[in-house]
């Protein structure tokens, strides 16, 4: 987890929208994403982190700004990106099976059958579902539905995993679980995440770096390495003096954003 | 943590006494309409309403009097199997119309914005208006007959499919595009199942109508099937033959219907147990 990043995967510069003119959602949002690295972005609600998010994996336009994925300008859906939605039970397919919907994307790549089957089962031991692989996604809690949705991700073997607030509507305890799903993950195959949350708490213990967000109209307000040791615990870690520092930080940052944003839209209105 | 959900279902035993009460139920009722049938058609005396037991008779001479090793008859193998032939021909041509065009049409907003008043449009010409059109353009062949079918059919088909696929849920799509799907891929994984609910009952609806158009259009300037039968058996005054032909389309609605039924069961399972979740 180192927090220098070598070579950017993602490179995201002044990117800027308007949904219409005049009214911009995002004012001017950069940082960057090395290889290996999650780095968690994190703003109070409505600072259109979910454009923000829609931008980079290309399925929106933006107004203006440039977002380089390995170095190449985004303007359709990148090739190998892959990203874990919000809302888990609108992302899975409700008509195939669990194991159907992780291996789906995978026929679409230049991957035999054979390599296709192991990737999909070994996606599915490590979020720890192999024995529901037979079953629909309607069958399973909204948990495990969450796990299918991020071993379909997983199988997919992207170079940039957009997780987009995946965990937002789970309860704490499968949060925590999931949370560490993922850090696991992100530890042992060295995938590159961008985490969008508004949850400091998680952004941090997740991040190997956070990006604090103001409010909307968005800009970056700050960038914080997170010089946590690599293994973290959800109750140890989180009780350390480091931690507890980061945290008031950024959440001193986001109630100045808050503040910030609200003088800025008060002439307009 | 990470247990399953579980469904409450009803234990299979007693689903399956129920469906058998049912069952009972339903037949009761059937038995009691038809000996009311039989009581009063037998003590008004009427010829226009013999009762079902004379029906029923008729029919069965009608349908099976025919040569070993079958013993089914010409009205079988030729009035009644060529309108089934009619009906599917033309509920096919209106399905495979239907669900692509309506897959064209509806893929973008704009385009199904412009059509849709066209279409509610043609849907609401009654099928019966346009007899008269198509006996002068294609004669009173079995083409004039299917093509009716299909022209009738195919609007229910197509707005339902034109529904569902604008209404495929935006997550859905943003998914197959995140991982690089492509059109053709996207249709058939994501776009064809999310409509088929709205599909399927767009076909229901069709089979109805095309059972309708394709009687219709053999009572109308009809040299053969059951259409045909009926009115020719009305027109040389065999009351019984009338009423069989009637009861072989009731028998054929029924079965149509009980086969789309299965169909939707086995097609649909995944929509039905999501929905009673």
């Amino acid at each position: 987890m180192s927090t220098q990043p070598q070579q950017p995967i993602l490179e995201v510069d002044r990117l800027h929208h308007e949904y219409s003119a005049g009214r911009p959602a995002i004012d001017s949002v950069s940082f960057t994403i090395g290889s290996g690295e999650l780095v968690s972005i994190v703003g109070p609600s409505g600072c259109g982190k979910t454009t923000l998010m829609k931008s980079i994996a290309g399925l929106m336009r933006f107004t203006s700004g440039t977002v380089r994925l390995r170095g190449q300008d985004v303007n359709d859906v990148p090739a190998d990106l892959a990203m874990v939605f919000q809302d888990y039970g609108r992302s899975l397919f409700p008509w195939m099976t669990v194991e159907a919907n992780v291996e789906l994307p995978l026929r679409y790549l230049q991957v035999s059958k054979r390599e296709r089957k192991d990737r999909t089962a070994h996606a599915l031991a490590e979020v720890g579902l192999s024995r529901d692989s037979d079953k629909y996604p309607w069958q399973l809690s909204g948990g495990m539905q969450q796990r299918a949705a991020i071993a379909r991700a997983l199988a997919y073997r992207p170079r940039l995993l957009l997780m987009d607030e995946p965990f937002a509507s789970v309860d704490a305890q499968t949060r925590s679980d999931l949370e560490d799903l993922v850090a696991a993950v992100h530890r042992k195959h060295g995938t590159t995440i961008m985490f969008v949350t508004h949850d400091i708490d998680e952004a941090i213990y997740l991040g190997d770096r956070v990006v604090v967000l103001t409010g909307a109209p968005s800009r970056t307000l700050k960038e914080l390495p997170i010089d946590l040791p690599a293994d973290r615990d959800q109750i140890e870690t989180k009780a350390t003096s480091e931690f507890i520092a980061l945290r008031s930080e950024v959440a001193l940052l986001i109630r100045q954003a808050v503040a910030e944003s609200g003088h800025r839209r008060t002439p307009q209105s | 943590m990470t247990a399953a959900v579980s469904v409450r279902v009803p234990s299979r035993s007693t689903r399956l006494g129920r469906t058998l009460g049912n069952l009972a139920l339903h037949w009761a009722i059937v038995i009691v309409a038809l000996a009311a049938w039989q009581t009063a058609s037998t003590s008004s005396g009427s010829a226009y309403f013999p009762p079902p037991s004379k029906v029923f008779s008729t029919m069965w001479d009608l349908l099976f009097s025919g040569p070993p090793p079958l013993f089914l008859t010409d009205l079988v193998l030729g009035d009644i199997l060529t309108s089934v032939w009619r009906l599917f021909a033309g509920w096919a041509i209106a399905a495979i119309l239907g669900v692509a065009g309506g897959v064209l049409i509806g893929s973008s907003s704009l385009v199904s914005d412009l059509f849709k008043p066209v279409m509610d449009f043609m849907r609401s010409i009654p099928g019966p208006a346009l007899v008269p059109v198509f006996l002068v353009l294609l004669g009173t062949g079995s083409e004039m007959r299917v093509s009716l079918i299909a022209f009738v059919a195919v609007w229910p088909v197509l707005l339902n499919t034109v529904e569902g696929v604008r209404g495929v849920d935006r997550v859905k799509r943003d998914t197959a595009s995140v991982f690089s799907m492509g059109r053709l891929a996207t249709l058939r994984h994501v776009t064809l199942p999310a409509a088929s609910p709205k599909i399927v009952a767009g076909l229901r609806v069709a089979v109805a109508l095309a059972l309708n158009v394709m009687v219709l259009s053999e009572l109308v300037a009809g040299t053969d099937g059951i259409g045909h039968f009926v009115n020719i058996s009305q027109a040389y005054f065999r009351i019984a033959d009338m009423w069989s032909g009637i009861v072989v389309i009731i028998v054929l609605g029924l079965a149509l219907n009980v086969v789309f039924r299965q169909i939707e069961n086995r097609l649909l399972r995944w929509h039905a147990d999501e929905r009673r979740r």
